[in-house]
């Protein structure tokens, strides 16, 4: 084991290299709807338990399924009534169990990034050959079912190997929500391939906020506001990235969903604001900032 | 790398038997809430208030096993705290609740536990009494349903439970509600073939859908909308609870023009919501939600009915 992930440079958040978004918005702003399957029955992981009671856990995995049969369809609302498009983390296994929910997101060019087969396979233990054989299946299954390529990558229920990075970015895949250690996007040390870190959030994820928090609506729409008012105003001296992490079962409920509604409402109405997708946002970056903060970081990532 | 994964997972692991169109079970059929055809209640009410009150036993002996039930034991035995903060439930903030419901012209669903009906016949009078409806909660608290149970111990734990409750009401109950909403995997078949009508385990839906090709009835219950869930599991003000419910009211009534009548389940605990610095909360939550909706205040099973007679789906009728 590694005392350190060695993934990425030390650089503090200061008097960096400045940061420019098109026509000279200070802040991306994108939204990473959840969109996942958790499975009734599936093979127990070595290292974690998919469900706390026995097999079948019913509540928690049909709070789960509430997300695709009622809280998507309101979250979408919302996002529509905004303007936003969703850079959707997907199981995607989704595409073969609710091929309609797929549909109604090529409706709207949202994107497609993975995030695992289902949210129940964890990839503690895997080996190579199992890790590419998940990275490969997700590759070739949101091509068939969206005709796009991933970009983007955040594993199963977050779970990693020491080789997730370098695998990923061998297949293409170009930005990882998988890191935390910045509100701006960041070269990530790779064998081959260019991979960023593209900033997502467990801090203003839903699940985090209303599961583990405990925070009430309102609470959780005046800290999107806060989150977005502070990286907006440090995004004049140097563009930065705000992610609204989200999961259908938890901001689709019918006592939650006006508050996130009105926090959404309050960032796509303001100046400044560049309304992305996760892969505009890594291309835009990997275009005119990447190989900077390469050089910046000694000549590797 | 890594050497100890080397061999990787078992190879069950990659393999995906129920990856296929629909659900990973044959329980119900994968539908979407918005494209449905719409319902309507019967004087034609935006919101089908459904309000569920279960009225539990937990006995002082319990083991917690395979889980701890909501609500259930903490401290070493004899966890007297416990079990008489629940029983105060079962004296006197029932009798708030029934008051409350009384004063304000609703009509709740009461998840009785066997048990409670065979110790407690003075309190069934009173729900009785207050024209609520009764549907079934299972033996009591410490018999929980799981995938751990064999069949026929289940069989015979629904039976009895059915049997106790029947003789304390002169009718079968039309519902049932698994202690701690938890299930086997042969609840369902077990519950439809006992002659149940509707079960409100289940939290995946705003509206009632067929179990079972249509022999049983899942009607949407929220596990969020709870006092238990709000203001014990999250910590939330009591202030909080009663904005939340007036929110969900507001967002489910705002649906109906576009999608027909909509149901706001509520589940309220006696021995939460009766407390007495909880209960006028309990009052302002509820006198909200009647005063800002047109609302058809009904029990579960009255909800489901009418629900399988508009929508030509389900077992009721």
């Amino acid at each position: 084991m590694k005392r350190d992930p060695g993934l990425y440079s030390f650089d503090l958040y200061r008097d960096r290299p400045k940061i420019t978004w098109p026509n000279g918005a200070q802040i991306a702003l994108w939204v990473a709807p959840n969109i996942e399957f958790y499975e009734l029955h599936p093979p127990a992981n070595p290292q974690r338990r998919p469900w706390p009671r026995p097999l079948p856990d019913i509540v928690p995995y049909a709070h789960r399924d509430y997300g695709n049969r009622a809280g998507l369809w309101r979250m979408m609302q919302a996002m529509d009534d905004c303007g936003m498009r969703g850079s959707i983390s997907l199981s995607v296994a989704l595409c073969d169990h609710h091929p309609e929910i797929i549909e109604a997101c090529r409706q709207r060019d949202w994107e497609f990034f993975s995030h695992g087969i289902y949210n129940t396979r964890y990839c503690y233990g895997m080996s190579e050959a199992q890790e590419r054989a998940i990275i490969e299946d997700s590759i070739e299954t949101v091509e068939r079912a969206a005709g796009a390529r991933i970009a983007g990558w955040l594993a199963p229920a977050l779970t990693h190997t020491e080789r997730t990075m370098d695998l990923i970015a061998e297949y293409g895949v170009r930005y990882t929500c998988d890191l935390f250690q910045d509100d701006q996007p960041q070269p990530v040390r790779v064998k081959s391939g260019r991979l960023i870190s593209m900033p997502y959030s467990l801090e203003i994820n839903d699940v985090i906020c209303y599961n583990s928090y405990g925070q009430t609506p309102r609470q959780y729409g005046d800290l999107i506001r806060r989150q977005f008012d502070r990286l907006h105003a440090e995004g004049a001296e140097s563009g930065t990235v705000m992610c609204i992490p989200l999961h259908p079962f938890l901001v689709g409920q019918p006592h939650r969903i006006e508050a996130f509604h009105r926090a959404l409402e309050y960032c796509c109405t303001r100046s400044g604001v560049w309304k992305a997708t996760a892969v505009e946002i890594c291309d835009h970056y990997l275009e005119h900032h990447y190989d900077d903060a390469v050089a910046r970081a000694g000549g590797s990532a | 790398m890594s050497g100890q994964d080397e061999g990787g997972l078992p190879e069950e692991f990659l393999r995906y038997p129920r990856r296929g169109y629909g659900m990973d079970h044959d329980w119900y059929e994968w539908s979407m809430l918005h494209e449905r055809a719409p319902v309507s209640w019967p004087g034609g009410e935006a919101l089908a208030l459904m309000l569920v009150v279960p009225l539990e036993w937990f006995p002082l002996d319990s083991s917690n096993k395979p889980f701890r039930p909501p609500g259930g034991m903490l401290t070493p035995y004899p966890d007297l705290r416990h079990y008489t903060s629940r029983d105060y439930g079962n004296r006197v903030g029932v009798v708030r609740l029934l008051d409350l419901f009384a004063e304000l012209n609703v009509r709740a669903t009461f998840a009785v536990n066997a048990e409670v009906a065979r110790r407690y016949p003075e309190l069934i009078d009173a729900v009785r009494s207050g024209r609520h409806e009764i549907c079934a909660h299972g033996i009591d608290m410490a018999h929980l349903h799981s995938g751990e149970l064999p069949i026929e111990t289940e069989r015979e734990w629904i039976g009895r439970a059915l049997d106790m409750l029947r003789e304390a009401l002169d009718s079968p109950p039309r519902g049932w509600l698994s202690p701690g909403r938890s299930e086997s995997a042969n609840t369902l078949e077990l519950l439809a073939g006992a002659g149940l009508e509707y079960c409100l385990d289940w939290v995946n839906d705003d509206m009632p859908y067929p179990l079972l090709g249509g022999r049983l009835t899942a009607m949407p219950h929220s596990d969020e909308l709870s006092d238990r869930q709000i203001i014990l599991d999250y910590r939330h003000t009591e202030e909080s609870f009663v904005e939340q419910i007036g929110d969900a009211a507001r967002c489910l009534a705002a649906e109906t023009g576009r999608f027909g009548g909509r149901i706001l389940p509520l589940s309220v605990s006696p021995w939460v919501s009766g407390l007495p610095y909880r209960i006028d909360y309990l009052r302002r939550a509820l006198d909200g939600v009647l005063k800002a909706h047109s609302v058809w205040s009904a029990g579960a099973g009255e909800i489901c009915r009418h629900w399988c007679g508009q929508s030509g789906q389900g077992n009721a009728s």
